[in-house]
């Protein structure tokens, strides 16, 4: 599975965030990008369906057809939001109820705590207490079981965890198996902590990659 | 304890006197070394001393003289003298409905958690402290109050202390509905409109109708009723202080507000939303083994885990019900038989009025509120792609369970219908009304549709639960026009049901359209 973006323009106004911006993104790896604020988000807004660009296109080659689509896209959210009067095994079962169709291998909620390491939380804590970094391990496990063909994470705050953040290393390497993943973080140190390769947004074009 | 009282007596009345005699006498500072400061504070405190028995005043005058004045004028027989008058109005007002619905003991406010946490105010001297304040005011405002309106001092004197013996059994009963629901009688909407639906019809509407009021002085003067009622109010009285759990409601209501000020912001409207997580027993029911799937199981965790909330908006409608029952039941078995023929004609031609009160009734604006502070908001803010289809299964969950609610209401107000009905002396006509009755139900169902189909196309919310947008109003404001214009429509109620089944199954399948082909794009938070 890749993902090709060719010639991608976005102009805001007068500024040119994109200029014929081009690149091939493949499943199994996590591509940090750098650059310009402005051009890394329009480049994230144009691939997540939420901003149009001007001129170009993208495509998502999944066995040899193009199946770019919102529903291929996901974005991790800064703040992970769920139903905050469920348990997290409600949720969960809530969860692999309407995914169902979307998950290739089914398995115990408790396995699928287990991935995330929220196999301990007790079963009368309702999602509402969670903290922060109970939020996001839940969020990644969401990826986990449902595996988005495209995941796009650029709004992971600063992580002064240490252990937290191998932590979010070690579920972003199991999702690439199955998804490309791009990502871009304020913080230069957890983007390059948590690729494989490093992009740049030089002048509107992407550059860089191994 | 004198002095305590005296702080609190103080504090009620003007928090900054309270507050600075309380450090003055902790600092172990005479009164007659103060500077300034207290001499400005001390007239301040007496101006509002005056105030509030001012405000007394005026209540009895407005709400008692004014009134006897216009019915005495209104009506044909002499049926309105002045002392018989001003205590029907006492006992009904005052004594019950002021005296259950304003408890001064445990209405709590900023005030009391001062008294409680910073000066550590011992709990049952406080909550006695309040009784003797509400008491000390009420007899003092009251009793000038009759004397300003004629009565003379010995009338008066007498029906003051009736009302001060229903003010102590009224905090009593408060006292009680709080041990066991956590809750004063002004802070359960339904009970409070019950009582004060009713008092004020009975005030005011029943003398009305019957041309004179009932004449309670035979009671309320008479030295063996007097005796009696000041022996239960001494009981009682000793009850409320010496009861012993006056330290746990100190601390419930600490927590409280405590809790408050973390858990929930100033905004009112996320305030009302707050899920009561156990049930009555106590304990959490966990929903992970429960056979239901998807959006069904979602919807039945959430419902049920709102119960409060729900059972909250339903019993308020439902009391509102019950007391309109009552008053036309009342009005049937009071009086002649041309006015229980106007009142069966009104129940056989309602269902135009009541396309506009089926719209008030509809508990699914609210439920749509929860429901998005709840579900939608986090999941319209995750990026879990949201497609019509999605909109469209949640959309036909909500419509069994909310038209459910809905058509229970509308049963009730059915039985209403009938329970008039019957006391109009039309029991034999019963079967007339059932057009009437499937126009109610079918106005619940449509309204359950409009409602959900405005959410789903209009969605008004903001992340802080406030409302915007104008197509949200429109709609209903258009909704409102509609029904004002059906008021005006002369049809019969089986022409009328058909309309309203026609248009209810038009807008089933436009609804359905919509909210599958568009609410992607409508259904977002603003």
């Amino acid at each position: 599975m890749r993902l090709v973006i060719r010639d991608i323009v976005k102009r805001n106004q007068d500024e040119l965030l994109l200029d014929k911006a081009g690149y091939t993104f493949y499943q199994g790896k996590v591509y940090g990008i750098s650059g310009k604020e402005k051009s890394r988000r329009a480049l994230m807004a144009c691939i997540a369906f939420e901003d149009r660009y001007d001129s170009g296109s993208m495509e998502l080659i999944c066995a040899g057809r193009n199946c770019m689509a919102p529903a291929m896209v996901v974005r991790f959210p800064e703040e992970p939001a769920f139903p905050e009067f469920l348990t997290v095994r409600e949720f969960l079962k809530y969860y692999i109820d309407i995914n169902r169709r979307n998950i290739a291998e089914s398995k115990t909620i408790d396995e699928y705590l287990a991935y995330v390491e929220l196999e301990h939380v007790r079963s009368d804590r309702m999602l509402k207490d969670f903290t922060w970094e109970e939020r996001m391990r839940l969020e990644f496990l969401c990826l986990l079981i449902t595996a988005p063909p495209v995941l796009l994470i650029d709004n992971l705050r600063s992580i002064s965890n240490v252990d937290f953040l191998k932590d979010i290393k070690r579920y972003i390497d199991r999702l690439k198996e199955s998804s490309i993943i791009l990502l871009e973080s304020t913080n230069n140190a957890v983007t390059v902590f948590l690729c494989d390769e490093e992009l740049t947004i030089n002048n509107g074009c992407i550059q860089g990659g191994v | 304890m004198q002095k305590q009282l005296l702080y609190q007596f103080l504090l009620e009345t003007h928090n900054e006197a309270g507050k600075l005699f309380f450090f003055m006498h902790k600092n172990k500072k005479k009164l007659k070394h103060t500077d300034g400061t207290l001499m400005r504070i001390i007239p301040i405190a007496a101006l509002k001393l005056l105030g509030m028995l001012a405000l007394r005043i005026a209540y009895v005058l407005i709400f008692m003289y004014i009134p006897y004045k216009l019915l005495s004028a209104i009506c044909i027989a002499e049926g309105f003298q002045l002392r018989q008058s001003i205590v029907y109005f006492t006992v009904i007002l005052s004594c019950v409905c002021g005296s259950l619905v304003n408890s001064g003991m445990l209405d709590m406010d900023e005030d009391a958690y001062v008294m409680l946490t910073t000066m550590q105010m011992e709990p049952t001297l406080f909550f006695a402290g309040r009784v003797i304040y509400k008491l000390t005011l009420d007899g003092l405002g009251f009793m000038i109050a009759y004397l300003i309106m004629g009565l003379d001092f010995p009338h008066a004197l007498y029906l003051m202390i009736w009302l001060l013996i229903s003010r102590i059994v009224g905090e009593a009963v408060n006292l009680y509905v709080f041990r066991y629901l956590r809750k004063i009688i002004s802070e359960i909407p339904g009970a409070t409109a019950a009582i004060m639906a009713t008092c004020v019809f009975m005030a005011y509407g029943f003398p009305f109708l019957r041309n004179h009021v009932v004449d309670f002085t035979c009671y309320i003067y008479d030295y063996l009723w007097l005796l009696t009622a000041l022996i239960v109010a001494a009981v009682v009285g000793y009850g409320i202080f010496i009861y012993d759990g006056y330290s746990y409601i100190a601390r419930t209501f600490i927590r409280g507000m405590q809790l408050n000020s973390e858990q929930v912001e100033d905004n009112a409207a996320k305030a009302e939303l707050i899920m009561g997580e156990n049930s009555t027993d106590g304990y959490f029911k966990v929903f992970e083994k429960d056979e239901s799937k998807g959006i069904n199981y979602l919807h039945k965790v959430f419902f049920s885990r709102n119960a409060d909330y729900v059972r909250n908006i339903m019993l308020i409608r439902i009391v509102l019900i019950a007391v309109a029952t009552l008053i036309g039941v009342i009005i049937c078995v009071m009086s002649g038989q041309s006015t229980c023929d106007k009142v069966w004609s009104v129940l056989c031609g309602a269902l135009p009025i009541m396309v506009f009160i089926m719209f008030w009734l509809s508990v699914t604006p609210k439920l749509c509120k929860s429901m998005f502070f709840y579900i939608d908001c986090g999941m319209l803010e995750s990026t879990r792609h949201i497609t019509g289809a999605n909109n469209f299964k949640n959309y036909v969950v909500r419509l069994r369970r909310i038209g459910l609610y809905n058509i229970l209401l509308a049963i009730m107000l059915c039985a209403g219908f009938v329970a008039v009905g019957a006391a109009s002396g039309h029991t034999k006509l019963i079967s007339e009304l059932i057009p009437v009755l499937l126009g109610i139900v079918l106005l619940s169902v449509f309204y359950t549709i409009f409602n959900l189909t405005v959410y789903y196309m209009c969605q008004p919310y903001t992340r802080d639960m406030k409302t915007k947008g104008y197509t949200y109003y429109a709609a209903n404001a258009a909704m409102l026009v509609i029904c004002y214009g059906c008021v005006y429509i002369g049809w019969g109620a089986v022409v009328f049901d058909m309309v309203i089944g026609v248009v209810t199954g038009i807008m089933l399948s436009a609804s359905s359209t919509l909210i599958y082909h568009f609410s992607n794009k409508t259904f977002v938070i603003r």
